[in-house]
């Protein structure tokens, strides 16, 4: 009968990238992304489209290049190629998405050809496990880095413009300021802020919750004896 | 970790009693004036509370050769800024040659005007004590020392006792740290005030120590005054004598800055070191104020530490880093509590960094022990 | 008789958190009433609003942290007074407001509440305000004139002249009694001064640190001037504009983020001077003094730190491990 905070841990751990580990929150990778590219929700769903796409992509050749042998340099020069090259490929599916959507995100599309998180995977990627195991962390921090861009470039999409994606919400009030870098950063830090206050307090009550049941079952069974 | 001294370890060990075990630091900025609300005690009568047993008690083992060493051994006497018998002292300062002997009527301390008053209003007991510590211990100086800043006081404090010049000392509180210094470059010994008054009437009349010298006073009682109580009575029938009211909150001996307070009042004794008892009815309110970081403690540290940065490091429980601070250096005088807007218990504080940091750097200390033992 | 123990020293003084905050507060309220003479009854509701905002926000982040919530302590009234007084008459509600939540909310609080913050919560809440809404916090209405309609006809303020290098043609009377466009309580010079000798008598700031920074802006006014009509007009017109005295007086000596100790907290001060007049010689905006004030206090700690390596190598010096003679 496993505890409730080791139940937590397994969920946790098993969405290694998502939920907890997350490139953002956790290792702060992929700043100027979520700083800069948070300005329009557009924006953040394309930059988050094309690592979905980038990150398994390297993996693969990352796995495969590891397993051949070659060293750090090889092959993370070889993966940014072939990621700039898998950009062009992509711009055609994110065209689609918003006519405008290459304006919005600017500079930093062509910048995922050589982004922290694409390198921090396939640093870490472990030749020993399986292909699919790889590719599955590969996937759920792509999850993990959109989970937390979206909300924070809804936010700040709405306050700056007053539309989420395009559409217009609010009339009048807006605080053009918002979408300037240092709002990014001040919101960026207390996403980060709040997740971890939030995954603290969890694991404190899961305790408590654990505790308590161990002490009525000990009170249970001095009873019985 | 920086490097202390083994008078660091020495003032963690014990209870701190006097400050004189601070005489390695010299100071950096005069201190501050202190509202010292030394009246009505001061200028009033010295009152007796004595029990009968204890009044003029006479020694029973005086033989006339005696000399005054002697004298103060058998009297009992306890000079009461150490706390240590006074015979003892008057030793040591003969073997290391003194050359000026001084009496303490500082008080530099708010409320306490429990060696002044003696000093002026006993003043022939005082100068023949002084005389004879003097012939004593071998020195040809003498003087009597007082504090400056003592405010309003309806007492004239001349420029000199009987031939003896009184010097007025001290710009501030603290001011016996400040003259620790001089005295060590004059070759000169210190002697409370009311040890040599209880000297000269050990020699002249043959009385052992049984009464100290007392400052009553505060809002808690009725009437402020300074005392000559026996040591057999207790702080709670002192206090009652001086019409204790209901409300009191805190009663502090010791001295309103560096004593401690007491609860226990019917248990507690009246002994030499006990210099005033304060009876206070304002409770500090728990304001729950922060530090706000005017930086007020700094600039009235009398070391020229900065403690807003030693206690924000105690409280966080970095003792490590309290070295670079110069934590040791630290002489306890609680100006910083004094002057801190946030009413936060700095001095305390800082007084349990050093606790901490010695236990950290011994335990520390104990596994490089370890660590070479099994290399 | 219930009698309790306390820590040594047993006697405190008498000034305490609240009455060094209470004197702020009592030094800001001449400046709105000067402002309500001026400008009509939209200051008292800007300044209401303000530090019922601020006070709210303050305690809600208070009970949020797991701290003990104190109301005694006036030190978000204090910030709720100061950011009104840094903006126009003429400005709206919201602007106020933004300009609250993000001076207690952003700088103040998540760093750790009262005593803790790195930045000035006023300075950086007008900062983002200005960043924001730069027309409205740079245009102000003409006072008495627009009693009743602050925002009917807007003006720039002596400031912007001086950005644009034209003498302001405004009397020095004018300038001493605030008889002319500019932030709601930083105009009246005269009663800056007078609250200026209140809170230096009554030991609430320090008037060295005040001298420091006036003294490097004078100095810097009269080398560079930026209008043509001679030195010592481009210094009075320089030190009479915008928010330069006004922050000398109360942001400059904020204590939480100057420098504690005073030698470096005078190298703050004369610093700022230079780096202000620096920020509205070559700055964007016509008065640099927040962006100014957020990079120095940046520094502060720095600077304490520095000074007290090299005080900590004084004291060792006069440090004696000598032995006890008696």
């Amino acid at each position: 009968m496993k505890t409730r905070l080791k139940r937590y841990r397994d969920i946790t751990g098993r969405m290694d990238g998502l939920l907890s580990a997350n490139p953002i929150i956790t290792y702060g990778l992929t700043l100027p992304l979520a700083v800069m590219g948070t300005v329009d929700t557009r924006a953040a769903l394309g930059l988050s489209v094309a690592l979905f796409c980038i990150n398994p992509v390297a993996m693969l050749l990352a796995y495969l290049m590891k397993k051949v042998g070659l060293g750090r340099e090889v092959y993370m020069l070889i993966i940014s190629l072939v990621s700039s090259l898998m950009l062009v490929q992509i711009s055609d599916i994110i065209g689609g998405i918003h006519s405008q959507i290459f304006s919005l995100m600017g500079i930093y599309f062509p910048l995922l050809a050589v982004n922290t998180l694409t390198f921090f995977l396939i640093t870490r990627c472990d030749p020993q496990k399986s292909l699919l195991n790889n590719l599955l962390r590969s996937i759920r921090s792509s999850a993990g880095f959109a989970v937390v861009i979206l909300p924070v470039a809804a936010f700040r999409e709405l306050l700056g413009k007053g539309s989420v994606f395009g559409y217009k919400l609010l009339d009048g009030f807006t605080i053009p300021s918002v979408l300037l870098p240092f709002f990014g950063f001040i919101l960026v830090g207390m996403v980060c802020a709040l997740t971890r206050f939030a995954s603290r307090n969890i694991k404190y009550q899961l305790l408590r919750r654990d505790r308590r049941d161990r002490e009525a079952a000990a009170e249970e069974a001095a009873k019985v004896c | 970790m920086p490097e202390f001294s083994n008078r660091f370890f020495e003032k963690l060990a014990g209870q701190r009693l006097s400050y004189r075990q601070y005489d390695d630091v010299r100071l950096a900025k005069k201190g501050i004036v202190l509202e010292q609300n030394k009246e009505p005690a001061l200028s009033g009568a010295i009152r007796l509370f004595c029990s009968p047993e204890m009044l003029e008690k006479e020694m029973e083992d005086r033989r006339p050769e005696d000399d005054t060493i002697t004298i103060a051994k058998k009297a009992g006497i306890i000079e009461e800024n150490t706390g240590q018998s006074l015979y003892l002292l008057l030793e040591k300062a003969r073997d290391a040659g003194c050359k000026l002997i001084v009496a303490d009527a500082l008080d530099d301390e708010p409320y306490i005007s429990s060696q002044l008053a003696p000093a002026m209003q006993m003043s022939e007991q005082l100068v023949r004590g002084l005389r004879l510590a003097a012939e004593a211990v071998g020195a040809e100086g003498l003087r009597i020392e007082v504090y400056k800043e003592l405010g309003e006081i309806k007492t004239q404090i001349g420029q000199e006792l009987d031939g003896i010049p009184i010097q007025r000392v001290g710009y501030g509180y603290p001011a016996d740290n400040s003259l620790v210094t001089q005295h060590r470059e004059e070759r000169a010994v210190v002697f409370g005030a009311g040890a040599l008054i209880h000297l000269a009437r050990a020699v002249d009349r043959g009385l052992q120590q049984t009464t100290a010298f007392v400052t009553v006073a505060g809002n808690g009682v009725a009437e402020s005054a300074n005392v000559e109580v026996s040591l057999d009575k207790t702080l709670g029938e002192l206090l009652r004598e001086f019409g204790l009211l209901e409300d009191t909150t805190r009663i502090v001996i010791g001295g309103s800055m560096r004593g401690f307070t007491v609860t226990n009042l019917d248990g507690t004794r009246i002994t030499p070191l006990t210099r005033g008892v304060l009876a206070l009815r304002e409770a500090f309110k728990d304001y729950n104020f922060t530090c706000i970081g005017c930086g007020r403690c700094a600039s009235v540290c009398p070391v020229g530490l900065a403690p807003y940065y030693i206690y924000k490091f105690v409280q966080a429980g970095r003792y490590n880093m309290l070295g670079n601070f110069d934590i040791d250096l630290c002489i306890d005088c609680g100006t910083c509590s004094y002057i801190c807007p946030a009413k936060l218990n700095i001095s305390a504080e800082i007084s349990r960094g050093k606790r901490e940091m010695l236990n950290y750097m011994m335990s520390r200390q104990k596994k490089e022990q370890g660590k070479e033992e099994e290399a | 008789m219930n009698l309790m123990n306390s820590r040594p020293p047993h006697i405190r003084s008498r000034e305490s958190n609240f009455s060094i905050m209470g004197d702020m507060v009592i030094a800001l309220l001449p400046l709105y009433f000067m402002a309500y003479f001026f400008y009509g009854n939209h200051v008292a509701v800007l300044g209401a609003v303000s530090v019922i905002v601020c006070v709210l926000l303050d305690v809600a982040c208070t009970f949020l942290s797991r701290r003990r919530v104190g109301i005694l302590d006036l030190s978000p009234v204090v910030t709720g007074l100061l950011i009104p007084l840094m903006l126009p008459a003429s400005v709206e509600l919201y602007v106020i407001i933004v300009a609250d939540l993000f001076a207690i909310g952003v700088v103040k609080q998540p760093f750790g509440g009262l005593g803790q913050n790195i930045f000035n919560p006023a300075v950086a809440g007008v900062a983002f305000v200005a960043l924001t809404w730069k027309t409205q916090v740079f245009s102000y209405p003409v006072p008495i004139q627009s009693l009743g309609a602050p925002a009917a006809r807007l003006v720039a303020s002596p400031a912007a002249s001086l950005k644009m290098g034209a003498t302001p043609n405004y009397g020095v009377m004018d300038l001493i009694f605030g008889n002319y466009p500019g932030p709601m309580g930083a105009t009246g010079i005269l009663i800056l001064i007078t609250c200026l000798i209140y809170l230096v008598v009554r030991r609430t700031i320090n008037g060295k640190t005040t001298l420091a920074f006036m003294g490097t802006a004078t100095v810097i006014a009269f080398l560079f001037p930026r209008i043509t009509t001679g030195r010592l007009e481009s210094v009075l017109y320089e030190l009479t504009s915008g928010v330069l005295f006004f922050g000398a007086i109360f942001l400059i000596n904020e204590p939480t983020t100057a420098p504690k100790a005073e030698p470096p907290r005078l190298f703050y001060a004369a610093l700022s001077g230079a780096v202000v007049m620096l920020f509205r010689y070559v700055g964007a905006f016509e008065e640099g003094m927040f962006f100014a004030m957020i990079l120095m206090n940046a520094f502060s700690w720095l600077m304490d730190m520095k000074y007290e390596e090299r005080k900590s190598r004084e004291r060792r010096a006069r440090y004696e491990d000598t032995a006890e003679t008696v």
